[in-house]
Order: structure tokens, then sequence, then C-alpha cells
């Protein structure tokens, strides 16, 4: 005997359903069951991952809903054809879009409106039909049935029924099963699943707590009777309705009722302007031509031959209409001044090189086109647009919008999960849990980067839980059941989804959290699988200092164009050489700072590897040393194979780019494209061990057929299967580093303008402002307070070439209330204090705080007289004009003036905080006297903490960078010690470490002794980077 | 003249009454996201630990810092007993703030002297365990600046001289206040003195007039006078909740030998007690005791309180305790007109101990049903005189059920997956229908229980229905058919 599932509802019914739609679906196949139907609350979310299992499994998916209705009861639904898929994403769609993020009501009418290719159920406790048979009112029952059958048809609805083995339901049954035959109904009998197996209903019941607000102890009959709402098999079905077997059998009809399954999505990317294939190609290829000859100049036979390649394969794969619209995307971002750059494997096509999308040549660099496309790829190929973070950013985001409506585009969803600390919380808050267990439970987890390492057993027992106590084992037992499941749904930070016609007759929409942004019910991997194509539309806060900085430069007329910075110019190097990267892209990291030194790069590709290498991957998988051990010549360079002379030769054998990993298995197995990027792929997400085997015999096989000695093929087997996880895509790598080659030419040759671009655009990267400012004072940059009678809202440079730091810096001062001042002052001059608080409407505590900082000393006479004034009542100019008396209050002394810099704009001007200190450290060494220092030498040096970090890669060891008055030092304190000093290096603002030196080819690092507190006044000193 | 005692980091002070605690001590404001440090002992002071750190930066200072939440009730007590020492020296005593008390002494005797009745109060206050600062001036306000920068006792005889030393903060100007003045720069009550009185005020709005009159000493301020309490308070709060009687015991004999101390040296009996003991998650128990013949005799009140203790079992843990003592004239008392007919409260309340003791400590009270699943489950409230509400009661299908606490067990003959045969001494018989099973299971994380149940007629019997644990089988009550 057999069934269909008909009523099943997933985690993605947030927190009414305890299993994913993957679990349910292989219980689903182990049960034999033919299909089964997920009835998610309102939505659809879990369909694409049940789709995904039940093909691998060969079972069927159908697709269903539970909808709620206006009089808040729950209507389920199942989609019969493409039409009522259709029907029931738009009917969605409006619902979500009309209510609040939470909230979502259909309305009876809608369902007359859209319900065409539905089965409709009558539903469980919640359903519009057994709300009245629990009252007792059998006529109001009766008249919801026939309301239903009136909405969809009487062939297309059934009255359901369930047992689940408790009281009443039996009478309840019987009710049921008079309706369907006075009706001429078909029952079908439902378990209403909402847990895959039974030992899941203690899930269901923390999800019921989280629901209502409350713990298990206080639940009561909130919580589930018993555990029969898991997944039934069609004989326990059976065994279940003996009395009413035809209610079991229907369920298999109306199974065979339904034509439609998510494999029959009907999605199309959008055509460029609507036109036919041909057209569309005729467009590509005159658009590519015609960029190809700008970039290039003329077109090389080898060009030739490249986009032909491309452009054949391309109009093959039917993906012309994909290129045009994001060209057409890039020519809106050039149109509106927006700077942009294609990043991914997209920089391997010379069509997206030619159409302007990417910034890197691929035929220069030789590039693997097959990482970004091949013949036999069944996902649609990934172009990743990287944009000035921030408003420019969002203005393209909102134009994809306007050009599509809010019903052809949206942003994909982020589905957050439970994890670690909210795993836990939920359950301890269910347990019941005193919240301070919670605390140091959550407390016990690793911060940032570094792995967390301690098993669950420790972790809760370290929290305090007793592990003899039941509560402790149930925790234990729910926590692996809950990892995983869904939370809630977020948005993609850029992934945005198009539709030729709507989208919302594709996958339901709904209103994100952020005013503006409609959000997909779908994941990216969920709209990959279902081969959506999505464009990510990226913020990168580099993108907007680099178009910020090349408008100033504009405007001070020494313009700047990032397509033509020459190539390898040699004082961007020196300075890369000598790590002096503070503000540059993807270089400034500490890591990075102590590489720069050894790797010495020299021409643009070194920083290819420079950005790709320090990475965990790289480092982890051992490839850095090897490479710079054979870059110094302390190596000699060798390779596995001499086949792949050609594929290793420019990363000197050591293999660092996922298309080396292409190239390997294309050399040495004879491997095609696609098979090659097939292998990647397999072996980069881990998602099947058993996809990943299988392309591992492949390459076995491929390399012994090529006669390559076993040893070698292990070898290569064994480097490609840990490198496909962390390698890098050079194209990437290009991309990437091409911004920071720009950044590092900006900050040689255009200082001010790129130092006060980043600071426009702080917090990015990885320093503060003050450090900022430091390092531009350090390379000679006049670095000018804060003045109203000067600064604009953004910080700006003088024609002397000095920075004068922006009205954005003042703490307390609105965008609004700097307009005023900017407005006021290009009016006419301000006169005095008063004049200003006049003129401007500034609020009295941000006058304060402008006061604080010095950004009034042009009208009054040193600070505590501008503060003095402030405080004054404002007087109407003409009638009381006060008489100009100085005010009674002595000016601030250099201590303090430091401390309301930093309080009020964290940052100085003025000389360093270690100054103030400087005189009481006889004997504690400057940063910039550390190059000097022998290694070995036992050293102490002070500062200010600007950075604290424990890479997973390091063992245990943290790194602390301490910035005075000269520069920045940096120390590494072993995991005794650490642990030993824990919260004074975690806690205090500024240490004192003495240590030994450790000076490799100029980077110096102190091995940490002891350290201790550095006693200071500075209380209000900026962010340090800690553990991120 | 008047004085002020002032009790230095009064809160914490409280906090640390009656309990053993190393020299560096914090105290930290548990509310807070990070657990922030209110108040810190000197010696955790001279380590760098100080107000408004995180508790983790406190411990990053002072490795052996022991951080203690406030004490609110021990807060409580110590106001009353601060307003108790300061009625001894003066019939006009207004509570000024926390942990501080201004007396009137204009009616001392003329030639009284000040110092030795200074030294005397805060004596009076160390014998309490409370350490205080005492300052006496002719303005109120000046014998509290004169507290706040005493060593131990302060007296000003010319208030300006003495003010204007002493920090602005002093004067106690308001958080806005305080930031433009030090904004300004202004430190010292003298610094902003000489600022310009009138474009001060003009700035800075009445909060700083009424600074200047404090500081000057201009415009004294009548007193709000404390009316003499006739209850005397101690009492604890603990840091975790406590699992035996003997912590409530012992700190109950302490606090008694200090309050009935304090009845003595007031010539007063305790008439009645009133005992409040905070519990873990919320409420509380509390009990009043009426002492048949007041007296200050420590140990017949104790025997009370312990006889009391020894019998009561409380759901949660109590993480606090609180003793006050109702005090009289020794002449004795007349019974209230409307005193209960329950004449003795400890009687009654030793029975029902006893019955406890007996029958357990769930075993008695007033049955309610319980929000359960679990059939027949209920709870027994503790006796009272208000009429309970009414509990929500699940839905019943059929008939009732008159229900067998505990069932009955029987055996079961199974054909076919379903009872057919019952055997029981009252049971016995053919079943010749059955309906279920119904499936009831619950409380899986803490003491899982699940049953099956069914309900079948038994031939001779009637309708019953019958369980199934995983202990056997049981006949859990019969139908009532009439």
């Amino acid at each position: 005997m057999t069934c269909v599932e008909l009523h099943a509802r997933s985690a993605f019914s947030f927190l009414r359903g305890a299993s994913a739609p993957e679990e349910l679906g292989r219980r689903a196949s182990e049960l034999e069951l033919p299909a089964i139907a997920l009835c998610d609350r309102d939505g659809v979310y879990g369909s694409p991952r049940l789709h995904a299992v039940a093909k691998e499994h060969g079972l069927r998916a159908i697709v269903g809903t539970e909808l709620t209705l206006e009089d808040g009861s729950v209507l389920p639904v199942l989609v019969r054809t493409r039409d009522g898929y259709r029907n029931l994403c738009r009917l969605l769609t409006i619902a979500k879009l009309r209510g609040t993020k939470a909230a979502c009501a259909v309305r009876w009418s809608e369902l007359a409106e859209f319900g065409d290719g539905w089965i409709a159920l009558t539903g469980d406790e919640d359903g519009p039909v057994w709300r009245h048979l629990e009252k007792g009112d059998a006529a109001a029952a009766r008249l919801a049935v026939e309301r239903l059958v009136a909405t969809f048809g009487r062939e297309n609805v059934c009255v359901e029924i369930q047992r689940h083995l408790v009281r009443g339901e039996a009478r309840r049954n019987a009710r049921l099963l008079e309706l369907a035959g006075a009706l001429g109904l078909m029952p079908v009998a439902t378990n209403g699943v909402s847990h895959a197996t039974p030992q899941s209903r203690e899930l269901l019941d923390v999800f019921s707590c989280a629901r209502h607000h409350t713990h298990l102890d206080a639940a009561g009959r909130l919580l589930e009777r018993n555990a029969e709402r898991y997944l039934k098999s069609g004989r326990q079905m059976a065994n279940l309705f003996a009395d009413c077997p035809d209610a079991v059998a229907n369920t298999l009809r109306v199974a065979d009722r339904i034509e439609f399954s998510l494999e029959n999505l009907g999605y199309e990317f959008p055509r460029y302007q609507n036109l036919p294939d041909e057209e569309m190609a005729r467009v590509l290829r005159e658009v590519t031509y015609a960029g190809a000859r700008n970039r290039y100049g003329t077109l090389s036979g080898r060009v030739r031959r490249q986009l032909e390649r491309e452009l054949g394969l391309i109009e093959k794969l039917r993906f012309c209409g994909y290129f045009l619209i994001v060209w057409d995307l890039a020519n809106f971002c050039r149109d509106e001044g927006i700077l942009m750059q294609g990043r991914g494997s997209a920089a391997n096509s010379a069509v997206c090189y030619s159409l302007g999308i990417t910034a890197c040549d691929p035929i220069g660099y030789d590039l693997l086109f097959e990482r970004f496309l091949s013949e036999g790829r069944k996902s649609w190929p990934d172009i990743d647009l990287d944009l000035p973070s921030g408003d420019r950013r969002e203005r393209v985001i909102q134009e994809v919008y306007r050009r599509y409506g809010e019903h052809g585009a949206a942003m994909t969803a982020n589905v957050i999960t439970f994890r670690g600390r909210s795993a836990m919380r939920e359950i301890g808050k269910a347990l019941n849990f005193p919240p301070e267990m919670l605390d140091r439970f959550s407390r016990l987890y690793a911060s940032g980067d570094f792995p967390h390492t301690i098993e669950l057993a420790a972790q809760m027992q370290q929290a305090g839980l007793s592990p003899d106590n039941p509560r402790t084992q149930a925790a234990a037992r729910l926590y692996p059941q809950i990892y995983g499941l869904p939370r809630h749904l977020g948005q993609h930070s850029g992934g945005m989804i198009i539709c030729q016609g709507a989208l919302s007759s594709v996958m339901p929409l709904e209103r994100a959290s952020m005013p503006g942004r409609v959000v997909a019910q779908w994941d990216k991997d969920d709209c990959e699988d279902l081969g959506i194509i999505k464009v990510d539309l990226l913020g990168l806060g580099m993108m907007a200092v680099l178009q910020d900085a090349i408008e100033l430069c504009g405007q001070r007329g020494r313009p700047v164009d990032l397509a033509q910075l020459p190539q390898d110019d040699p004082e961007t190097f020196t300075m890369l050489r000598a790590a002096d990267t503070i503000g540059v892209f993807q270089v400034e990291s500490r890591a990075q700072m102590a590489t720069l030194p050894r790797m010495k790069p020299e021409r643009f590709y070194d920083l290819v590897v420079e950005v790709a290498i320090i990475r965990p991957g790289p480092i982890q998988g051992g490839m850095v040393h090897p490479y710079l051990a054979r870059r110094a010549g302390e190596e000699a360079v060798t390779y596995i194979d001499e086949r792949l002379i050609p594929v290793l030769k420019r990363t000197l054998g050591v293999p660092l780019f996922q298309e080396q990993l292409l190239k390997m298995a294309m050399v040495m197995a004879d491997f095609t494209g696609s098979e090659a990027e097939e292998l990647r792929r397999a072996l980069s997400f881990h998602r099947s061990q058993e996809r990943m085997e299988k392309v591992c015999v492949k390459l076995r096989a491929g390399m012994e057929r090529n006669g390559t000695p076993a040893d070698v093929v292990e070898q290569i087997t064994q480097s490609v299967q840990s490198f496909a996880v962390y390698g890098f895509p050079e194209s990437h790598a290009i991309s990437f580093a091409l911004i920071a080659y720009a950044s590092a030419w900006l900050k040689v040759h255009r200082g001010p303008e790129f130092y006060a671009s980043l600071l426009n655009n702080q917090p990015m990267g990885f320093y503060s402002s003050s450090t900022l400012v430091y390092d531009a004072k350090a390379h000679g940059i006049r670095v000018r307070p804060v003045s109203v009678t000067d600064s604009g809202w953004p910080c700006t440079v003088a024609d002397d070439g000095s920075i004068r730091l922006g009205l954005c810096v003042v703490k307390g001062l609105t965008r609004a209330e700097g307009g005023r001042i900017v407005s006021a002052r290009n009016a006419a001059a301000f006169a005095s204090i008063d004049d200003f608080k006049r003129r401007t409407g500034v609020g009295r505590e941000a006058a304060r705080s402008l006061a604080r900082i010095g950004a009034l000393n042009g009208l009054g006479a040193h600070r505590r007289d501008s503060l003095w004034r402030v405080e004054a009542p404002v007087r109407e100019a003409d009638l009381f004009d006060a008489p100009d008396t100085s005010a009674p209050l002595e000016p601030m002394t250099f201590a303090e003036r430091l401390h309301s810099d930093y309080a009020g704009a964290g940052m100085t001007t003025g000389p360093h905080p270690m100054t103030l200190v400087r005189a009481s450290l006889p004997g504690v060494r400057l940063a910039g006297d550390l190059r000097e220092a022998r290694s070995g030498m036992r050293v102490e040096i002070a500062g200010l903490v600007i950075c604290r970090q424990r890479p997973g890669t390091a063992k245990g060891y943290v790194f602390i960078s301490l910035e005075d008055e000269t520069g920045v030092s940096n120390a590494i304190v072993a995991p005794e010690l650490f642990e030993r000093r824990r919260l004074c290096i975690t806690q205090e603002p500024f240490l004192r470490i003495r240590g030994d030196v450790q000076n490799t080819e100029g980077v110096v690092l102190i091995r940490a002794r002891e350290i201790s507190r550095l006693e200071t006044r500075a209380a209000e000193m900026p962010q340090s980077h800690d553990f991120r | 003249m008047f004085a002020a005692i002032w009790i230095p980091r009064f809160r914490l002070q409280a906090a640390m009454r009656w309990r053993e605690l190393p020299p560096a001590v914090a105290l930290v404001d548990a509310d807070a996201a990070r657990g922030v440090i209110l108040e810190a002992t000197s010696d955790a002071g001279e380590q760098g630990v100080t107000p408004g750190l995180t508790s983790a930066q406190g411990l990053a200072r002072c490795p052996g810092l022991r951080l203690i939440a406030r004490a609110p009730a021990q807060e409580q007590a110590c106001e009353a007993l601060l307003a108790e020492v300061a009625w001894r020296f003066s019939p006009r005593v207004e509570a000024t703030g926390s942990g501080i008390a201004t007396l009137d002494l204009r009616a001392a005797p003329k030639g009284a002297c000040w110092q030795r009745l200074a030294e005397n109060l805060a004596g009076q206050l160390d014998a309490e365990s409370l350490e205080s600062r005492v300052g006496v001036a002719r303005h109120p306000e000046h014998a509290l600046l004169a507290a706040r920068c005493a060593d131990r006792v302060n007296v000003v005889y010319d208030g300006g001289a003495f003010c204007a030393g002493l920090p602005v903060r002093a004067l106690e100007p308001d958080e806005r206040l305080c930031a433009i003045l030090e904004d300004w720069g202004i430190r010292t009550v003298g610094d902003f003195l000489r600022l310009p009185k009138m474009e001060v005020i003009e700035r800075l709005g009445a909060d700083a007039e009424r600074m200047w009159r404090r500081a000057t000493g201009r415009g004294r301020r009548a007193l709000r006078l404390l009316q003499p309490r006739e209850s005397l308070i101690e009492a604890f709060d603990f840091e975790h909740g406590i699992e035996t009687t003997e912590p409530l015991l012992f700190l109950l004999r302490r606090f008694l030998d200090s309050l009935c101390a304090r009845l003595r040296s007031a010539h007063r009996v305790a008439s009645k007690m009133a005992l409040r003991l905070p519990l873990d998650g919320g409420g509380a128990y509390a009990r009043e005791f009426s002492v048949p013949s007041p007296t200050s005799d420590v140990e017949i009140l104790y025997r009370i309180l312990d006889t009391h203790l020894d019998a009561l079992r409380l759901d949660n843990q109590p993480i606090g305790l609180r003793l006050e003592l109702f005090a009289s004239d020794p002449l004795g008392r007349q019974l209230a007109l409307f005193e209960r007919g329950l004449r003795d409260p400890n009687g009654f309340g030793a029975t029902l101990a006893r019955l406890q003791a007996m029958v357990g400590e769930n075993g008695v009270g007033t049955p309610q049903p319980a929000d359960s699943h679990r059939p027949g489950a209920f709870l027994l409230e503790a006796f009272s005189d208000e009429p309970a509400g009414a509990a929500a009661v699940p839905p019943s299908f059929g008939l009732p059920l008159r229900r067998l606490r505990p069932g009955h067990p029987v055996a079961v003959r199974i054909v076919a997956g379903r009872p057919a045969w019952l055997d029981a001494p009252q049971w016995s018989g053919p079943v010749s229908r059955a309906c279920g099973p119904y499936r009831v299971s619950g409380q899986w994380w803490e003491c899982p229980w699940s049953l099956e149940e069914w309900d079948v007629a038994v031939e001779g019997r009637g309708l019953i229905r019958l369980a199934r644990q995983q202990n056997g089988w049981s006949v859990e009550g019969a139908y009532d058919l009439r």
C-alpha cells in the first residue's frame, strides 16, 4: 500500500516545522513514498531544496503552500498546473508586498481571482473548516467548505482528514467525512507533517515556545500532544485509516492530477530590448567588436579567434541577452559617472572585457575562458559587478527596479540559519536556562576568524550546565537537530535576479526590511539550481574612494584616468615593497604588510600573486613559504610533472589559482574545459561526497591513461583536492589587484585626494580615521582641522595640497546641519558665533561639539571662548547686540585639546596621544626606530592598540599592532601569554609590551614576553580592528 | 548647626554587609550589557578599578577583584539603620539622598562640642559596620559638602573659605551641567564662583543658580523631615539561591543580635516579626509572626523563626532574606479589633508543616487543573483565603470520567493490537468494544512521560479507561453512564 503525503511543513514554515525540506525528501524516499507535497506557510521557500533532493532520489516534489487568509484561517493549497504556480507566486507577492515583512494575509476574494490551477485542501486545526467543527458548529463548517467549492470548483477541493491519535479526532473526522459525502468531495488522508521523524517533535516544541515567547515549563498545552506528526509510510497511513481506505488511495489520485513541478518553472532571462535571439546575437557581436577595437586598437588574429570562440559559445548557449543586459547596466553606470568593474570569473572573458564590464585583459594574461563559461555547464555564468558602496550602488539597484518593476526584479534571499550561539540561545530559552548561563555559553565561542575548537559537551559544561541534568542532555540532543535550520530570511548583499516578464510569476517576492527593496523567497543557490540568473551588484568601499579621489583630482586640475595609469610605476612599487600600505586596497592588513617586504613586488603580476596568496587557504595549504622561498631564490623551482611547466611557470611551480587547477586537469588527464570546471565545482562545494569521488576517479583514470607515474597521479590528485578549496580565481585576483594598484598609485601620486577620499568613506578597510590621518602626515601631507569657516561636509583638498577635514567627521552633527552651515557660509561669511548660530539654526549640542574640537576657532579666540559663546542665548542681530567681551575661561591645554579631538571627531590633527606620556617612558622604543633593531634584542614598545588579531591559521598566536607618534609596531603573543593576560590585552586601549625583536628582511615583530597596561589620560580612543 | 552623615560607596557598603569578602571588591550593575562597575573598594581603586569600567576591564586591572551585584534589600535596611542612628542625636532628620542623612542640631545645648558629636555619630555607625563621614556646618549644604571631603569628621565654621577648594562636582550638578563645566575647564567651586554670576545663569539656567546658592550657603532650605519608624529592619541578598536553611538561620541569629541590641538601646520590645524571603525566579515568601509576649530576647524570637523554617519547603530557592521587627513599648499590646479567627498562625503553620512532612511537600494544598496534556494532571496550590480563579480546563469529550488516583494495575490481553481481556480483582472480563489508542507524551526535557489510552467496554463492568505506561497497564477510571 502506498500513498502520497499531501500536507507537509518544513522548517521554512519558520517555527512551525522542525525538519529541513531535504530531510523530508530523503525520509520520503526511504519510506518509498512516490511523492510529497511541501506546504510551507505563506511561501514556497523550501520547494527548490525539496525539488533538488527529490530529483536525486526519484521522488516527486509537489509544490504547495499554506495561505494565511484574512480571517486568520490557514488554507493549504497544492499547485496543479504551471498557470497555477504563476498564480500562486503572484498572489503571494501581492499579499506580501501589501502587508508588512512579517504579516501577509490573502483575501478570500483574491482566491477566486488567482486560484485557477490549484487543489485546495480543507486544512487542519488552523484551517477554515476545522475551527468551526471545534466549536461544534457543523453548519458553519459546511458553509466554509461550500465557499471553497464555489472558489475552486468541486473537483479541486479535497476534504482533509488527519489522525494523530488524540481524543476527539474521531468525532471531527466523522463530521468531515459526512461533509465530503454530502457535497460529493474527495476525502484525502494526510498527516499534517511537521517533522520527518518522531524524534524531531522535541524541536517542534522548542519552536512552539519561540513562537509563543514562552518556555517549555510554562507552555503547557501550546506544545504538541504527542510525536505523531512525523512523515509516515504508506503502510502506516493505511493502518491508521483502515476504516476509510479511500482517503488514503485518494492521495495518489490527487498526486496524479498534479502536472507541475519546478522542473518547468518557465523562467527566462530578459531579452535585451525584447529582440529575438538572432537579433540579440547580432547586436552583441557588433558591440563586442566595437568595444574590442577600443580596448585593443587593431584586432590581432588571436583576439579575433578568442572573441569568435566566446561569441559562438554565448550564442549557442543563448546567453546573448544576459551579456547585453549586463553591458547595458555597465553603460548606465558609465553614463551616470558611477565607477564600475566586473570581478570574479567574468574577467576570464574577452567579450566581457570588450564590453567594458571587466577591466583586465584575459588574452594579455592568458586566462582560461572555461573557468567562466563552458559548453557542458548547466548553470548560468556569473557576472559580479563591483560598485562604489553607499548611495551610488543603491542608485544602480534602484535603476534595476525601475527598469523591471517591483514585480520584475528582486534581491536574492539570504537564509539566516541557526548556528552556534543562535542555536543554543533558542534552545536555552525554551529549556528555561538562566540568561547568564546562555551568555557564558556564547562567550565561549571564539571571536572573529579564530576557529571554534571546543566540543559541544565541554562547552556546555564550561558554561555551567551539568551533564547530569536532563535539560542539558535535552539541549545536547536538540543542538544538532536545530543546527543549520532556517531562522529567518534576509537579503543577499548584492545578488539581483531579473526575469523576462514578471519575476513574481516565477517566485514569490516579498518586502525587505530595507526601504525600497524587494527580496525573493529563494537564496542564490536555490536560484542557481533552478537556472535563475543573478547579477551581483556589490558595494566596495575602495571603489567609492577611487571615484571620489578621481573627482577630487579633476577638480584640482590633476585629472587621473584609471584606464591610463602607468603600468609598473616604480614609485608605487617602492612604496609597496616598503609595506607602506595603510589605506591601500587588499594589501593593508598586518599579514599583507609583513609579506610585502619579502615578496618585493616589482611589477603588476606580483601584486596579483600578493592579493591571492595571503589568504587562509594558501596559508593553511602551506603554499606561501614555498612560493616566497622560490621567489627569493632560496629554494629551487620544481614541477610535479614537466608537462605542467607552462601551467605553473608564472607561479614558480606552486599552484595558486583555480585556473591552474583546470589547466592541470586538462593537460594531465585530457579533461575538456567544461570537465575541468565540473571538477573544480565538485571539489570546492563539498556538497556531495559521491560527486567528489566520481570526479577524482575520472581524474586519476585520465592521468593513468596518459602514462603518468602512480606517485605523480597521487600527488596531483591530492594537490588538486586541497587546492580546489582554497584556490583563488586568477581573474578575480587580477581584478582586485587592479584596484589595489590604482589605490597604491593614488596614494603615491595623489596623496591628498586619496586620503581625503578615504576619510570620507569611513568606516572601511583596516584602519581608523585617526591612523589614516597620522599616515597622511607621515607622508608630508598637512591635515587641517575642521572649521566652520572653511570645511565642507566632506573632507576636501585645499589649493596648497593640504587636507581640510570635513564636517562629516564631527560626532553629533547631522548631515542636514552640516548642509545648513555650508549654505549659510556660502551666502555670507560668518561674522561671529552669534551670527553662526542665528543663520545656521544648528542645535546647541552640535554647536558644542563644533566648539569642543575647535571648529569654531575662526569665530572665537579659542575653544573655550567658543564654548562660552555657544551657551549664550541667541539674540536678534540688530536689537540687543551684546558687547563683544571675551570669555572668562582659560584656553584648553594640549592634553585637553587632544582629549576633545578624539571624543568629538575620533581623531586629531595635532600630535599623537603618545606624546603626552612619552616623557614618562624612558627606554621605550619608538615604532619608527624598530627597523634598525637586531633580532634577539630585548626591547619595550608602547602605544595605542589599533589592531588585535588571532588568525585561524596562527595556532592560537595573537598579533597586536601598536601605534605611536612615529608609526606602527607589531607584536606577536604566544597562546599561554595571551591566556594569562587575556583581559589586559583585549580591554586596554594602550599597552606596553616587552619582548624580543624578530627582524626578517626589515619586517620587525616583537615576540612578547610581558604585557601591561599603559596609563594615559586618553579615554575616548578610536575603535581598534579586533578579531574581525 | 547642621550635621550631615555621608556613607561613601553606600551601595557597595550595603552589599558587603554581613559578608566575608576579600579587600578588593567592586559593585557591578548586572543589568548593564557588559557589567559596568558602579563602585569599588579603596583596595580595588588602588589597582586602577574605577567606576564606569566594564567588569572585564576591572578584572584585567585587578585579577583578585571580587565582583558583587547590588543588594537592594540591604540598601533599604542600611537606609533605615542610618535614619535610626541619626534619630539618636536629633529628632529632626532628613533622608537627603542614598546613604545621606542631614540632622538639624540647632536645638542642641549651647556649648556642645561638635567635633565630639560628629565622632560619636561616626562611631555608632562603625558599630553597625557602616563606614561614614560626618560633616558639621552652619548650613545643611555646607555640612554635606564637609562630610563629602572629610576623612572621618569635618567641622566647618567658615563655609565660604571651605567651599572654594572643593571640586565643582561637590555641588552635584546634573550630567548636562557637569559636561559643560568640564568643557569650560571649571574644576573647583572657587572656579565656579569666580565666573560672572548673571552670565552663567543666563547660559546654564536655574540649575546654575541653585549651585550658586549651594556654594555660598545662601537661601537655607527647609529639611524634609522623616517620620520615625516603628520597626527595625535587617536584610541580606544572597549571590545565589540557597539550598538549606542553615545560612538562613545563621543570618537570622546575627540579625536578631543586632536588632535586639538596637531595641534594647531604645528601651523597646518586638511585638511582631515579618520575615520575607525573595525567591529565585521572582516572587517571595513572606510571613508575619505575632510575638505573644513582646520581648527583645533573642532566644525567644529566634525559636519562633527556627520552628517555622524547620518545616518550611519552598519551590524556589531563597535569594534574599529580610527581617523586620515591629517595636512596641514593653507593657504589652491589645489584640486588634478585626484580628482573624485563626488566633495562632504559628500553630497553624506548624500543623501544615507536619502534614507536609508526612505526605510530601506537594501533598498539601488546594487542587487546580494543570495546563498540561497529561490526562488528569493537577497542581496543588497553597492554602489561601482568596477564592481561586477559574483555571482553563481542556475541552472534554463525551461522558464524565470517575478517575482513580492512582490507577489500578490490570493485566490486559491484547488481540490484534487491541485490548481483548482484562484481569484484575475488580475489573476482570472480556472487552466487548475498544476505542483507541490515544497517545499522549510530554515533559521530554526533564522527566519524560508517555502513555497510550484506550476506552474499553468490559462486560458487566461498564465503560472504563485503560492506560498503558512504561510500568504496564492500569485502569485510570470509569465513565459515568448515568
